[in-house]
């Protein structure tokens, strides 16, 4: 519901006209972020299951004109999982991923608080994966027996354009939301290595290793997140 | 905080369109537009202690072209077709094993527009499509001394009602387009032999508006004299 409500307001917003003026000074910079973090316990009878995860991002940039700004994005992401009851242990972070950006931030102000953006953006950025698979097989001991356990690292390199609203809340400080988004080209590179277990534990492993290269060329415009983080300006 | 800011749109918009419009759309205006997406990768594995050596590759292409003329300043007959070439391949290089796979369909789609512009660079339609593919399947798996190929065909009919937005550059002529997909209805039809038929028939409705809205480019053109 909301997401329609942003992007019909993005919409209308932009056919409001170019009135306004801008709002920036060349050579003002800007530092912005947003946190998300989340944590999760859940048991059944005697399993218990406890997951952390947390996102982050951090950007900063530099005003080149009064309605353009550059700069870079950090971001990082974590899921850790502890499942008890498994043999072999199943590995602790279910995922982690790094990512950097050079991004160009295009500016449209719409009366006085509010300013619509577009950034396109090129990002480099890596991923870790951990995938379990459990038997089909009775547990043993009270443990349930894992079938296999592989591990994915993921190496990408994509174009991205994304675009939302600023609102300046108060003179340094801005509330971002970002509506929608595309990644119309990217490029990508992984190694999985999975590790297959015989049906009882302790029977050796048959290690398999896939590398794959791929890329895709997609030009759909994903509405479907809103991500929120705050903005200073210095 | 829902009721303030579609308040605050519906203001906008009411003041939008207020304005006067000058509509470019007139009889005899052409379009085109279109959009591709593809996909693409190879793979490498490799097993130890059970030995054992592959590789893969896959691709997908699916371009979609659309011709239309303006009958009136908001109404514009056109036709679409829709193209899809997959093919896939592995090899298992340890039981010389091989297998192939290609699926190809195209699809040709009468359509009608009808238009309603906003102002110089938003405008709103509603399309409506109905036609027919063909889809074409082909399968080989072949190793030492073996060779099983199938193949498969079949009709689809369709028919698709969507909404969409445009935004359009107008000194160039330019447009960005995608279905807004806030409401859309398709059929499908598959005959596949004389006495099994299978139908669906998809209807979207509401503002749980899907993730995802194909953008394609198009470009309208006013024939300047003839």
């Amino acid at each position: 519901m909301k997401k329609t409500i942003y992007l019909f307001l993005l919409g209308v917003a932009l056919l409001a006209g170019n009135h306004a003026q801008a709002q920036y000074q060349v050579g003002q910079h800007f530092i912005s972020g947003n946190v998300d973090l989340g944590a999760n316990r859940y048991g059944e009878n005697s399993t218990i299951h406890n997951n952390y995860n947390h996102s982050l991002g951090l950007a900063i940039g530099k005003f080149t004109r009064e309605n353009r700004a550059v700069g870079w994005s950090l971001q990082n992401s974590v899921r850790m999982n502890k499942f008890e009851n498994y043999v072999p242990a199943i590995r602790k972070v279910g995922s982690m991923g790094f990512g950097l950006d050079r991004f160009v931030e295009f500016y449209l102000p719409v009366g006085e608080k509010f300013t619509l953006f577009a950034r396109p953006s090129l990002g480099v950025s890596y991923q870790l994966q951990n995938f379990f698979t459990v038997a089909n097989s009775p547990k043993i001991g009270g443990n349930w027996v894992l079938a296999n356990q592989s591990q994915r690292h993921s190496y990408f390199l994509s174009v991205n354009l994304s675009g939302g609203v600023l609102w300046q809340f108060a003179e340094k400080w801005a509330l971002q939301g970002s509506v929608a988004g595309i990644t119309p080209l990217s490029m990508m590179f992984s190694r999985r290595v999975e590790e297959e277990y015989g049906l009882a534990p302790n029977t050796q492993k048959n290690t398999y290793t896939q590398n794959q290269l791929s890329y895709t060329l997609q030009p759909d415009l994903n509405t479907g997140y809103v991500g929120l983080g705050f903005r200073y300006f210095y | 905080m829902i009721k303030h800011t579609l308040l605050w749109g519906l203001l906008l918009l009411v003041s939008t369109l207020a304005l006067p419009v000058h509509a470019q759309l007139t009889k005899g205006t052409r379009y085109w537009g279109g959009t591709v997406s593809s996909q693409g990768g190879i793979s490498k594995s490799k097993g130890e202690i059970n030995t054992y050596e592959g590789k893969g590759s896959f691709l997908s292409i699916q371009p979609e072209l659309q011709f239309g003329r303006f009958r009136n300043a908001s109404t514009m007959l056109g036709v679409g077709v829709r193209y899809s070439f997959r093919p896939e391949g592995s090899e298992d290089l340890t039981s010389k094993t091989q297998y192939r796979y290609l699926n190809q369909s195209i699809a040709l789609l009468p359509y009608f527009r009808k238009y309603r512009t906003l102002n110089d660079r938003w405008w709103l339609f509603l399309h409506t499509e109905l036609g027919t593919g063909y889809r074409w399947e082909f399968t080989r798996a072949s190793g030492v001394g073996y060779s099983n190929s199938r193949e498969a065909k079949s009709w689809q009919h369709e028919l698709g009602i969507k909404p969409g937005i445009v935004y359009h550059f107008p000194k160039k002529g330019w447009a960005i387009e995608g279905y807004a997909n806030i409401l859309s209805l398709s059929a499908f039809y598959t005959p596949k032999s004389p006495d099994q038929h299978r139908f669906s028939f998809t209807t979207n409705a509401g503002t749980a508006v899907p993730r995802y809205i194909t953008l394609r480019i198009a470009r309208y053109s006013t024939p300047t004299s003839n």
